[in-house]
């Protein structure tokens, strides 16, 4: 069993060990749950256990009770204890707590070449004389030591009696007295040379959590996101896959062989449609690549007037309609998922884990640290808020790092009514380069006030401690690029899984709703809020009924309005559309997942706030503007 | 330690009192290095949380930033946490040894 603090490596091991894939990052608390493999090694066959990283085994903790369970649970396994080599400190303290366990131990000092950088040393002899255990030095990523290891496993004793000579009053004072006899063997093994200069990494760190300097870090980390996501992954990609593959290839071809399986007289629209694959500069400059028209069959179809269907062919139209309607399956669902949505959360994962390989993420938590706490979240929710920027659905799931209720309700709120998802932001900026720069910092100021009032107000209606704000700041490493496709691919493999089901899930409500008129009521009973209260034209209904269904179909419609062969739309009117849509609820995906992580009522009551929250800030805006004529 | 916690009790009201020498973490200055004393409030569970990272009573710590959130260094464990909590931790500063 590897047992050890969070971030020494414990999972980088395991690897070594087994040939195994888990997922592994410069995040402490990566690993949540425990993974196990089979490994064979002196003709032996072990079965190797990667546990979270706990730094603490208290019976209080919660972090630990998963790693306590196991250790109870497998009683005659061998303690691989991992220690981060320039933390002995921590690290000593564990092997104490653990070294009450009384079993066979091996005490592993990872990340050596960190130490050696900032000039420590560690007599690992007298150390393992001292806590009566072997002790292995080890580079885990360079997969240095992992023979040693191997060769110290048989060699596991328990270490030496209780260290402990009284039975501690409670888990605080009992540490202490650890801590205090982790001092003594510290004083006698441990020993620290002047450290070199500090290298470009660790300086690289301290700019990154610089009140100044960390502000344009954020500013420049955000930008090489978004040009990333926002550009390549939502504007090349997704042109190659949903105009090139599946508006060219995959649903003509679905149209004919369901037409030829599922026959009723229909006929089909046809037209024609442009592919121009380009490398993004800026949202409206690209470089242009390559281009490719191609007349294709469209789902759209029409049937004679006065053509009677039998019962069976209505039956067979619904089935028809079901998979290859304007609300089908194949034609929505999967190239929604498949071709708008994956070629965007790839680009992001990749991107989102260079940043979380680096460890750029707990000092983006520090710097954010003191504006979250206005709304009762701390610094650690950054890390959802971002993935937000990728896709609003899945960051709803992460939310679960955040440790209390009211944080993850919070954050799930603000999630769902003010972070764009990629799929958003690249049409919104497209159209903000219609407005005068002045608009689109308006929208940026109108989006984050929105964000801090109602995370506050939130905060204060929702009752609930906010946890402290207490996190280890991981050293800025250099990200290993295979690594971080592993990572991509882990991730991707999961979303394939579990979001792609809940958007099928999703098109067939959606697909129901419309067989039922519901969507056509709904436009008509929120065309005069449009036109009243928002001062948009009619149609621009259902550019938000859309938009909620698929929340960047909402935008481009807005976009086609704006700037399409016949604009309908002025400059003041894009703006509060755009407002308008921002607040709006990403998508019916991200609304089942709300429902799946805090339950329907939770949902539903979010979606109660925040439909009528959007038209109230997008008519206030307008009669605002209108006021002060702008 | 006991009286030190009863004093952080009343913190507010007794705090120009404090022995000389002891002050707030929060009032540390970066690059300032200093003993901890106490890590004050009445919070077990914070205390603990600390602890497990090496912020104990009598352990050294260099302070790295103020701002935005309080950055300590502890061993070679870089630690952020709230100005909240760090308003609660007493310190002795020691004399400047760094170069």
């Amino acid at each position: 069993v590897l047992v050890g603090n969070p971030n020494v490596g414990k999972s980088v091991l395991f690897k070594n060990l087994t040939d195994h894939y888990v997922n592994v990052s410069n995040f402490p608390g990566t690993t949540v749950e425990i993974v196990q493999a089979h490994a064979s090694f002196n003709g032996r066959d072990f079965t190797v256990i990667d546990t979270p990283g706990i730094n603490d085994l208290a019976q209080r903790s919660e972090d630990a009770r998963v790693t306590r369970d196991l250790l109870s649970e497998q009683d005659d396994a061998t303690i691989v204890q991992v220690a981060d080599a320039k933390n002995l400190r921590r690290a000593l303290l564990l092997t104490l707590q653990l070294a009450e366990l009384n079993r066979p131990t091996v005490l592993v000092l990872n990340m050596a070449d960190e130490l050696e950088e900032r000039g420590g040393q560690i007599d690992t002899e007298r150390l393992s004389q001292i806590l009566g255990v072997p002790v292995v030095v080890t580079v885990a990523p360079r997969n240095l030591g992992t023979r040693d290891l191997i060769a110290a496993v048989p060699e596991a004793r328990p270490p030496h009696g209780s260290w402990l000579a009284a039975r501690p009053v409670d888990e605080y004072r009992g540490n202490r007295a650890r801590l205090a006899q982790v001092n003594d063997i510290l004083a006698e093994t441990y020993s620290m040379t002047q450290p070199k200069s500090p290298s470009l990494r660790v300086r690289l760190g301290f700019w990154a959590m610089h009140p100044v300097k960390g502000l344009l870090f954020l500013a420049a980390a955000l930008l090489a996101v978004f040009w990333m996501v926002g550009l390549f992954g939502a504007g090349t990609l997704v042109e190659l896959l949903e105009v090139g593959v599946f508006q060219h290839r995959v649903s003509p071809a679905a149209v004919r062989v369901v037409d030829a399986v599922l026959p009723f007289p229909h006929q089909h629209e046809t037209q024609t449609v442009p592919l121009s694959v380009a490398l993004p500069v800026t949202p409206v400059h690209d470089i242009g690549i390559a281009s490719l028209d191609r007349e294709v069959v469209l789902p759209a179809y029409s049937m004679q007037t006065g053509t009677d269907l039998s019962l069976e062919q209505e039956v067979i139209r619904f089935l028809h309609d079901l998979l290859v309607g304007n609300y089908g399956v194949i034609t929505m669902a999967l190239s929604y998922a498949l071709a708008i949505v994956f070629p965007i959360v790839t680009t992001f994962f990749f991107v989102f884990g260079i940043l979380e390989d680096s460890g750029y993420f707990s000092r983006m938590a520090i710097m954010v640290n003191r504006v979250f706490r206005l709304m009762g979240l701390n610094g650690k929710a950054v890390l959802p808020m971002i993935l937000g920027l990728g896709c609003d659905t899945m960051a709803t799931m992460t939310t679960r790092i955040l440790d209390t209720r009211k944080e993850r309700i919070v954050t799930t709120m603000l999630l769902a009514l003010a972070i764009p998802c990629s799929a958003q932001l690249g049409v919104l900026l497209a159209l903000m380069a219609t407005l005068a720069p002045s608009g689109a910092l308006l929208w940026i100021a109108i989006v984050v006030g929105v964000i801090l009032a109602v995370g506050w107000l939130t905060s204060r209606l929702f009752p609930g401690e906010t946890s402290d704000f207490i996190l280890e700041v991981p050293p800025m490493r250099r990200p290993q690029i295979k690594n971080v496709a592993f990572k991509t691919v882990g991730r991707l493999n999961w979303y394939l899984r579990e979001v792609i089901p809940i958007f099928v899930i999703g098109t067939i409500a959606l697909f129901v709703l419309d067989r039922l008129q519901v969507l056509d009521f709904l436009a008509r009973l929120g065309q005069p809020l449009v036109t009243g209260w928002l001062g948009l034209p009619a149609e621009m209904m259902n550019a938000f009924i859309v938009g909620f269904m698929r929340r960047d179909f909402g935008a481009v419609y807005i976009l086609d309005a704006a700037m399409g062969p016949d604009p309908i739309l002025s400059a003041h009117q894009i703006f509060i559309a755009m407002v308008t849509i921002t607040l709006f609820m990403p998508c019916f995906a991200n609304f089942l997942v709300i429902a799946k992580e805090h339950g329907l009522k939770v949902a539903w009551s979010m979606a109660a706030f925040i439909f009528p929250f959007a038209f109230f800030v997008g008519g206030a805006l307008n009669h605002l503007g209108e006021w002060l004529s702008i | 330690v006991s009286l030190l916690a009863r004093l952080l009790g009343k913190r507010k009201l007794v705090q120009p009192g404090l022995p000389e020498g002891i002050r707030s973490l929060h009032e540390l200055k970066h690059g300032e290095r200093a003993r901890v004393v106490c890590l004050g409030g009445d919070n077990g569970s914070r205390h603990n949380n600390l602890a497990v990272f090496g912020l104990v009573p009598e352990a050294e710590i260099t302070l790295l930033q103020q701002y935005p959130s309080c950055v300590v260094q502890v061993g070679e464990t870089e630690l952020a946490i709230d100005s909240a909590i760090a308003r609660d931790v007493l310190v002795e500063p020691l004399e400047a040894e760094r170069p």
